[in-house]
């Protein structure tokens, strides 16, 4: 699951659109869409907004398992040209100088950029440096529920010394998003690509639901037999191995053991 | 040679010679300033395993600790047994490996000061006089891999040349040999190259190079006076692991000259508990930590049968090529036989 968080409904149009995303029908805080494979949540300006957006999304994700985030919106710069898309490897919070770096690690190939996160419109430009309103907040937010691999920011260049920000409109932004939107559908799917085996091999066993369906389990018990179960897929595969899967277990316990003591014995084959 | 996904360079070591030569060879990446390598390597919400496929290079000033005392056990010095460590991470990807556990990111941290290094190895030196001194220089990283990168052995091994009491140990899997083959082959420097058996090499020793081309570096190195150390570390047992250990050794000193190693060690495959558990968690799906440990004095360790027949079985091997005299274990139980 990816979820994508965006200031401004106008920026956010050519992502529902291209995605063929629909809003959430019940009434939220925020301004959410939906598809099967990601979330779109307009959190308005600012670093509280943006905070307050992933917090949401995270507790409306809570049991979904493990998510990419991205953030999309624009952003002035000292140097670059207007309509130039990039993502953020250095993202500081002027208000009181954090300073986070998103992993490089996934094959973006785009270019990169500083990224500070003011609190007013920048005008001054004075740090060779892109400059928004939500990217240090959103990141600090993010990761608190994902790792920081999956964690970006996608920012398109809306203003610089040379174009001043006053003449940003609702329809030049959308503009600029729909112009970059190539970029921004290669990044999506990028970070889909590798958050789905992560998903995958963190993954319960298949057969976790109904194993504790048969007998009754501690939460002690539940959280061994997941782990134990988890190395048996490793060495065995699913299903288990017909000595655990034999109806004599009488309860839980038994069934631990037998199951141990099959891990146990055996041995690597390489 | 690895491709680092980005450069991180620490504003205090930007103009440092060695630094800016990277950023040359290295002009392409992107160049992103920090003001402390922890801030990119220590943050908590990493995943090694991802950063593990494309990490980047961090270019950082140690500031202390350049010189620690090695581990109980560890290595073939028994007093006066140090290590440093100019590099974090390392380039292959050897699935047992402890690091995994141990740092929560991939990246590779260059510690680009070597002089402040070089310092305060001659003050140890100094200090234990005429007793000789070890220093193990591949516990955080294999100290050849990076070498186009960070020049380790074009600074280490004429600075070691001037501490004739004092021995050297590079331990590597690599195969670039060009930056030892240059210099005459200094004394007091020992190359300890690991192996494992084939098999297991194919399974759990990513992007290291081949059995084939490892032996074969090693060859000449020893043809060119070097003196080769062996690392059978750590042991891994499966099925056949008699077997496969014994065409190890007979494969290894077919080729090479036994008489001329410096030593021979095995190692048990232990690792601190945390460490183990971090790893489990980000390999999940790793069919070598699958399979049942135990805890040993807070090691994840084989059980205790398991590791003394191992060793057994292998010593006894070992001991059809090598003298007693040159071998000991690697390890908390460490000991010559």
């Amino acid at each position: 699951m990816i979820h994508i968080v965006m200031a401004l409904i106008h920026e956010a149009l050519p992502l529902i659109t291209h995605y063929k995303m629909k809003a959430l029908r019940e009434k939220h805080p925020f301004v959410i869409y939906k598809n099967e494979e990601m979330t779109l949540i307009v959190s308005g300006i600012g670093k509280s907004a943006a905070a307050a957006a992933v917090g949401y999304l995270q507790a409306l994700n809570r049991k979904k398992g493990p998510s990419a985030w991205l953030n999309v919106g624009i952003a002035g710069h000292q140097q670059l040209e207007i309509g130039q898309g990039f993502i953020a490897h250095r993202i500081q919070d002027q208000a009181n100088g954090r300073t986070y770096y998103p992993p490089q690690v996934l094959p973006f190939a785009l270019p990169s950029s500083d990224l500070i996160t003011v609190d007013c419109v920048e005008k001054n430009y004075s740090k060779k440096s892109a400059y928004d309103m939500e990217a240090a907040a959103y990141y600090s937010a993010a990761i608190r529920s994902s790792t920081a691999e999956f964690v970006q920011s996608y920012k398109v260049v809306s203003d610089n010394p040379q174009t001043p920000v006053t003449k940003i409109t609702k329809a030049f932004v959308n503009t600029l998003i729909e112009n970059r939107i190539h970029e921004i559908k290669d990044l999506i799917a990028t970070l889909y690509a590798a958050i789905k085996p992560y998903r995958e091999i963190q993954a319960p066993h298949p057969q976790f639901d109904t194993l504790i369906q048969r007998w009754h389990f501690t939460e002690t018990q539940k959280v061994q037999l997941k782990q134990l179960l988890k190395r048996a897929q490793v060495l065995f595969g699913a299903p288990l191995p017909s000595q655990v899967q034999s109806t004599a277990h009488t309860n839980a316990k038994i069934f631990l053991k037998t199951l141990s003591n099959t891990l146990a014995t055996h041995q690597l084959n390489y | 040679m690895p491709a680092f996904s980005a450069l991180y360079i620490e504003d205090q070591c930007r103009d440092f010679p060695r630094v800016q030569n990277i950023l040359k060879k290295c002009a392409a990446l992107p160049h992103i300033s920090c003001e402390r390598y922890g801030e990119v390597f220590n943050p908590k919400a990493q995943n090694f395993r991802f950063q593990k496929k494309r990490p980047a290079l961090i270019l950082a000033k140690k500031h202390q600790h350049f010189v620690l005392p090695a581990p109980a056990g560890y290595g073939f010095g028994n007093k006066n047994s140090y290590y440093f460590s100019h590099l974090l991470n390392c380039p292959y990807d050897c699935r047992y490996c402890f690091l995994q556990g141990m740092y929560r990111s991939a990246h590779y941290v260059l510690f680009v000061n070597y002089e402040d290094f070089a310092k305060e190895i001659s003050e140890t030196i100094e200090k234990c006089g005429d007793v000789p001194s070890y220093f193990y220089a591949g516990y955080d990283s294999d100290s050849l891999a990076l070498e186009q990168y960070s020049q380790f052995a074009d600074y280490f091994l004429p600075f070691f040349k001037n501490f004739p009491q004092a021995i050297l140990e590079l331990r590597t899997k690599s195969v670039q040999i060009r930056s030892l083959l240059k210099y005459k082959a200094t004394k007091n420097v020992i190359i300890a190259l690991s192996f494992s058996p084939e098999q297991v090499s194919k399974q759990l020793e990513h992007r290291v190079p081949t059995f084939s081309k490892r032996i074969a570096a090693a060859k000449k190195l020893q043809e060119a006076g070097w003196s080769l150390a062996l690392r059978f570390e750590p042991l891994i047992h499966h099925k056949n692991y008699q077997t496969d250990y014994q065409q190890l050794f007979q494969r290894i000193f077919s080729i090479l000259d036994a008489d001329k190693l410096h030593s021979v060690s095995t190692g048990l495959f232990r690792m601190p508990q945390t460490f183990f558990r971090n790893i489990v968690k980000i390999y999940p799906d790793e069919a070598l930590f699958a399979g049942h440990y135990d805890t040993q004095q807070g090691l994840a360790t084989y059980p205790k049968g398991i590791e003394t027949e191992m060793l057994k079985n292998c010593e006894t091997a070992l001991f059809d090529y090598i003298p007693k005299e040159i071998y000991y274990r690697c390890g908390t139980d460490c000991e010559t036989t």
